[in-house]
């Protein structure tokens, strides 16, 4: 099998792993991930101005190129996620800024893309990867945090329920560890604002890790590079501003993935994390 | 030909501001067949009716139009008028020159060009009206009333201590309601059992009502004056005959199940009456949880215990089957599902419970016999955050309507829990708080008092850390959010219509709104009366109200019931359809279309039958008969066309 | 006290930009009840748009509210008046960027942050908070 992969620029430099896992994790279970050829960047946010077009004009080409490849893209990254996804509903929506950003470009795109989350291609191949994993996770007691863009808005992303969702903590018992549910996986761990308000980064970021801790959870997982930022690199800053905070691994879900399937430790980049991963990992014999 | 009088009114300025009334009058003198025109400024005053009168026996006229308001308002003014004239009833039309033309248009000129067109097909119609006399029916003179909460209690005594013997229509085990459920009520703080029960058991000890529980009306045919109704009794595998109510069944029961009238937080046997007080007082057997029934010829417990021999594990359906001449629908409310309010963790926060949950925690009778205490370890809760418009006045997600009583149970709920625990801290979360109602403003006034908090906003999100319940919430008023720690924490949940009770109003050939409760026929003017003569509205099942006001409703519903119920005969409009036989084929088009069952096929002569009783005149069939058959009395194709042609011809 | 001028035009334009009716919001406050911001905000998400709706330009323009939204859509989500308030602080932003006037300035960010944060965090706050 072979799908249609758009890394985006983020997996490029400072989530090296999550990109490098992805790669370990589906040629472990024999899918090919296809990159785009020339892709750019997807702009990062997806405008919120109706009257801004130019902001929807990456995610068009991006789409296009996709388009030219097979009907559906996978896309880790959540932020890309969601600003394709969401681009990709308005213009099946508004189909008259469609037809004016086709216009102006040399490529044409109708608007039938599927883009698609790793979290929802595992879904669907279930089997499949329960054929496949190696090494049970033996019970680790794992937080799936959805963040922001996975769930909302729900209309338009489809994910999964906006307020109660699962598809995380079914693909975490699908590998062997235990999900643990925390009210606040839905919330926001204050995203961008870590550059002008580090500050409020910090307390979202604190107060959803300590709801986690507080339901016994021994690591955190997500799909997304800036939460992962943000819940791991603010740490050390999190506990100047609450001295009684005690720290606690995150995990990209590809890492935890790669580890069942049995991906060699080099290809995991676990060397990346700021908290460091591996006293749990020893805890539980993963490693 | 036909001698026709055209009489205008003026209704004040409503219609002469804009139509020109003088020049209106001469010019409808000038057409064919109109014998007599006037004008007046109040044609309803007794003045303006005596004209009519006059005019009928001095000019000697064969028909009367009367040119004025809406035939929904004044046609029975005037056909009165003409029949003391002299006149049949059905030759007397109105022409509707207000709502139609002056309430709707500025330009004089072309409103009164308008008036006289809708006059002059009226005219055209009044040409061909036949005299008519109103169709005769006996009435079966017995009520059924269908629910037996309060609003169903209070019908069904109304009109039995009018002396009609009434049949009342439970389908739980016992009749009492939502309202057995409540604590104390607002603004009195009564007890709500204690002046529900002498009710309760007044209906199963007058002579005249015939209380039929654990039941549902299956079918419904007829129409008003005889109604005939099947319903269904679910076997309660307990001889009714036979059972003394002693309850030793029930003690001795094995099986313990989450008891439905205690909302879950008390428990019930699998044999069971659902409250001490139930009316009728003998138990049914839940064949879900019962061993008997799960693993057949097991346990037989109550059936060994019962010293009357009452258990009958062979009882079966039966359906009954009742004539009735007039029928109360009371089927009562559900509150809105909690589950679908996921960010208030309610079924995952064991503490964050449901405002009727909060009733049976309060309640003298329930669980706790009225002591406050929390669902996940029996403590009693220090600090109680009420959470307002719980899925209420959210058209985005859940309920669009305000259901009307939650701000004010709140208040009450608050209030019964600081007189409970005197050092506990009531904090109610609102939008708006309505106390509209006698003694409400002052009841709320009372709460704040004492010292519940309110504060303005509507809660995001209800979640545990690290053991606690938080609550965020936002006071708008200080422009501030709110994290509040709780111990528990109720929903104050909306009213819906009782759940699968679509099915009913299906059967009962009566319409509902989109949110389900039952539609009345009119909102202001006739807010107990279905569309269907002779089938009354009482309660929460039309829409969300209070105690004071379904008992006001259920009344009303009652005397509406009554007035028909006492007469031996009940009249009909005659204006209904008719069948040409000569023309007739019988193919059966029009049977398919009539929305009221009132068209049956003769198959021996090969005609249709129309069922007089049934036909409200609504005139489907005679659009769908393709030979012309179906004619609606005084309103045949001939009429329409020369109406029709009339209005084109001055054009 | 100032007598109350409705910015007619100002109003329009935030409708128009955010593609939002004001009128639909009716002040339950729920927005503010669930940002995770809130306390960061000199006038929270409900109070923004209670100046929107009142055409109080100024309040609005001057409020540190909008820059401090990360559009994390909790309040979309969960008002009862299917407003998108996300929306609404957006439009504030685009106003003031379009007048070129952004929160910050990129060659003041702090070097330890620029070295370290993931380049998508740099994107998105560029985009929201530069012209």
């Amino acid at each position: 099998m072979r799908i249609p992969y758009y890394p985006g620029c983020t997996l490029y430099t400072k989530a090296k792993p999550l990109n490098t896992s992805m790669h370990a994790c589906f040629s472990a279970i024999g899918v090919e991930l296809a990159e785009l050829p020339h892709w750019y960047c997807c702009g990062t946010t997806f405008t919120l101005a109706r009257d801004n077009r130019m902001s929807l004009i990456a995610p068009l080409r991006i789409l296009a190129k996709a388009q030219q490849e097979n009907g559906k893209v996978l896309v880790p990254c959540s932020i890309c996620y969601n600003t394709l996804k969401r681009a990709n509903y308005m213009l099946n929506e508004d189909t008259e800024t469609l037809d004016i950003i086709n216009e102006h470009l040399e490529e044409s795109y109708d608007g039938n893309e599927i883009v698609l989350h790793p979290l929802e291609f595992l879904r669907e191949n279930e089997e499949l990867i329960k054929s496949k994993v190696k090494k049970n996770l033996k019970d680790l007691k794992v937080g799936c945090y959805y963040g922001c863009l996975l769930l909302r808005p729900q209309q338009e992303i489809q994910f999964d329920d906006a307020e109660s969702p699962t598809i995380f903590e079914n693909f975490v018992s699908l590998i062997g560890a235990t999900p643990i549910d925390f009210p606040l996986k839905v919330e926001c761990c204050g995203s961008y604002l870590v550059v002008t308000s580090p500050d409020a980064a910090i307390e979202a970021s604190y107060k959803l890790l300590r709801n986690a801790q507080g339901n016994g959870v021994d690591a955190v997982v997500t799909s997304c590079p800036l939460c992962f930022y943000n819940l791991d690199a603010l740490q050390e800053k999190m506990k100047k501003a609450h001295p009684g905070f005690k720290q606690i691994p995150i995990f990209y879900f590809s890492q935890i993935l790669a580890i069942a399937l049995g991906v060699e430790e080099k290809n995991l980049g676990l060397e990346q994390n700021k908290v460091s991963p591996y006293e749990i990992l020893k805890e539980y014999d993963l490693l | 030909m036909k001698r026709i009088g055209v009489f205008i009114c003026h209704c004040g300025i409503n219609i002469a501001k804009t139509v020109d009334v003088e020049a209106l009058t001469e010019e409808i003198k000038k057409y064919p067949g109109v014998e007599h025109a006037e004008n007046y400024k109040y044609m309803c005053s007794d003045p303006g009716q005596n004209l009519v009168i006059d005019a009928i026996k001095e000019q000697k006229l064969d028909a009367v139009v009367v040119a004025a308001c809406s035939p929904t308002l004044h046609e029975n003014t005037f056909r009165n008028a003409s029949e003391r004239g002299g006149l049949n009833r059905y030759v007397c039309e109105m022409a509707n020159i207000r709502e139609h033309c002056s309430w709707v248009h500025d330009d004089k000129t072309v409103a009164t060009k308008k008036a006289s067109l809708i006059i002059k097909t009226i005219v055209e119609k009044v040409k061909y009206d036949e005299p008519l006399e109103p169709i005769q029916v006996n009435v079966t003179k017995r009520a059924l009333v269908i629910g037996g909460g309060i609003a169903g209690i209070q019908a069904a005594l109304d009109i039995a201590n009018a002396g009609v013997e009434t049949i009342l229509v439970e389908k739980g085990p016992s009749i009492g309601g939502r309202m057995a459920q409540l604590s104390e009520t607002f603004p009195t703080l009564d007890c709500s059992q204690c002046i529900l029960t002498p009710k309760m058991v007044e209906v199963s000890q007058h002579k005249k009502i015939k209380l039929i529980a654990y039941s549902e009306v299956e079918d419904v045919e007829g129409s008003v004056g005889n109604f005939k109704v099947k319903i269904k009794r679910k076997a309660a595998y307990v001889d009714q005959a036979k059972c003394t109510g002693c309850g030793i069944c029930y003690e001795k029961c094995p099986i313990k199940v989450d008891s439905e009238f205690e909302e879950g937080l008390g428990k019930r046997k699998a044999i069971y009456t659902p409250f001490p007080q139930a009316v009728p007082n003998k138990p049914i057997i839940d064949t879900e949880h019962c061993t008997f029934f799960l693993k057949p010829g097991k346990c037989k417990v109550c059936q060994i215990v019962c010293p009357v021999q009452a258990v009958d594990f062979e009882q079966q359906d039966e359906i009954l089957e009742e004539e009735v001449g007039a029928i109360v629908v009371a089927t009562g409310y559900d509150i809105y599902e909690p589950e679908k309010l996921k960010e208030y963790g309610y079924g995952t926060i064991p503490d964050v419970i449901t405002s009727m949950q909060f009733e049976r925690l309060l309640s003298a009778s329930g669980p706790t016999v009225g002591d406050v205490r929390r669902v996940s370890d029996g403590k009693e809760p220090k600090r109680i955050v009420f959470i307002q418009c719980a899925g209420s006045r959210d058209k985005e997600n859940h309920l669009e309507y305000c259901s009307k009583i939650c701000c004010m149970y709140t208040a009450k709920h608050a209030l019964l829990y600081k007189h409970r625990v005197h050092d506990g801290e009531a904090i109610i979360f609102y939008i708006d708080v309505r106390t509209a109602g006698k003694g409400y403003e002052e009841f709320y006034n009372r709460v704040t008092d004492e010292g519940a908090t309110y504060i303005r906003g509507k809660v995001s999100k209800v979640y545990q850390d690290n053991g606690k319940i938080i609550v965020l919430g936002a006071d708008t008023l200080s422009g501030k959010q709110v994290e509040v720690e709780a111990d528990m924490v109720v929903l104050a949940l909306g009213m819906v219509p009782t759940r699968n009770s679509e099915a009913l109003v299906r059967t009962l050939k009566i319409q509902c709104d989109a949110n389900a409760f039952l539609t009345e026929a009119h909102p202001k003017l006739r807010p107990v009366e279905s569309n269907t003569t002779g089938i009354y509205l009482a309660g929460a099942a039309q829409g969300p109200k209070d105690i004071p006001e379904v008992v006001a409703q259920a009344s009303g519903a009652a005397s509406k019931a009554i007035a028909i119920l006492t007469q031996d005969e009940i009249t009909f409009e005659p204006t209904i359809a008719g069948v040409d036989e000569d023309l007739c084929s019988g193919c059966g088009i029009c049977v398919g279309v009539c929305p009221y069952n009132a068209r049956e096929l003769d198959r021996e002569e090969m005609v249709i039958k129309v069922v007089e009783a049934l036909c409200q005149g609504c005139g489907s069939c005679s659009s769908a008969c393709p030979s012309g058959a179906a004619q609606q009395r005084n309103l045949i194709d001939r009429q329409i066309e020369r109406m029709v042609v009339s209005a084109l011809e001055e054009n | 006290m100032s007598k109350l001028l409705i910015d007619k035009d100002f109003k329009r334009r935030i409708e128009e930009i955010s593609d939002q009716k004001l009128s639909d919001c009716y002040q339950c406050g729920r927005c503010t009840a669930g940002c995770p911001f809130a306390n960061f905000m000199d006038a929270p998400p409900n109070q923004v748009i209670r100046f929107m709706q009142l055409g109080l330009k100024d309040d609005v323009l001057d409020s540190q509210g909008p820059w401090f939204c990360a559009a994390c859509l909790v309040c979309q989500t969960r008002c009862p008046r299917g407003v998108d308030i996300p929306r609404l602080m957006e439009a504030v932003r685009v106003i003031h960027l379009r007048a070129k006037e952004g929160l910050i300035d990129v060659s003041e960010i702090d070097k330890e942050l620029l070295l370290d944060a993931p380049p998508l965090a740099l994107m998105s706050a560029f985009s929201k908070y530069t012209y």
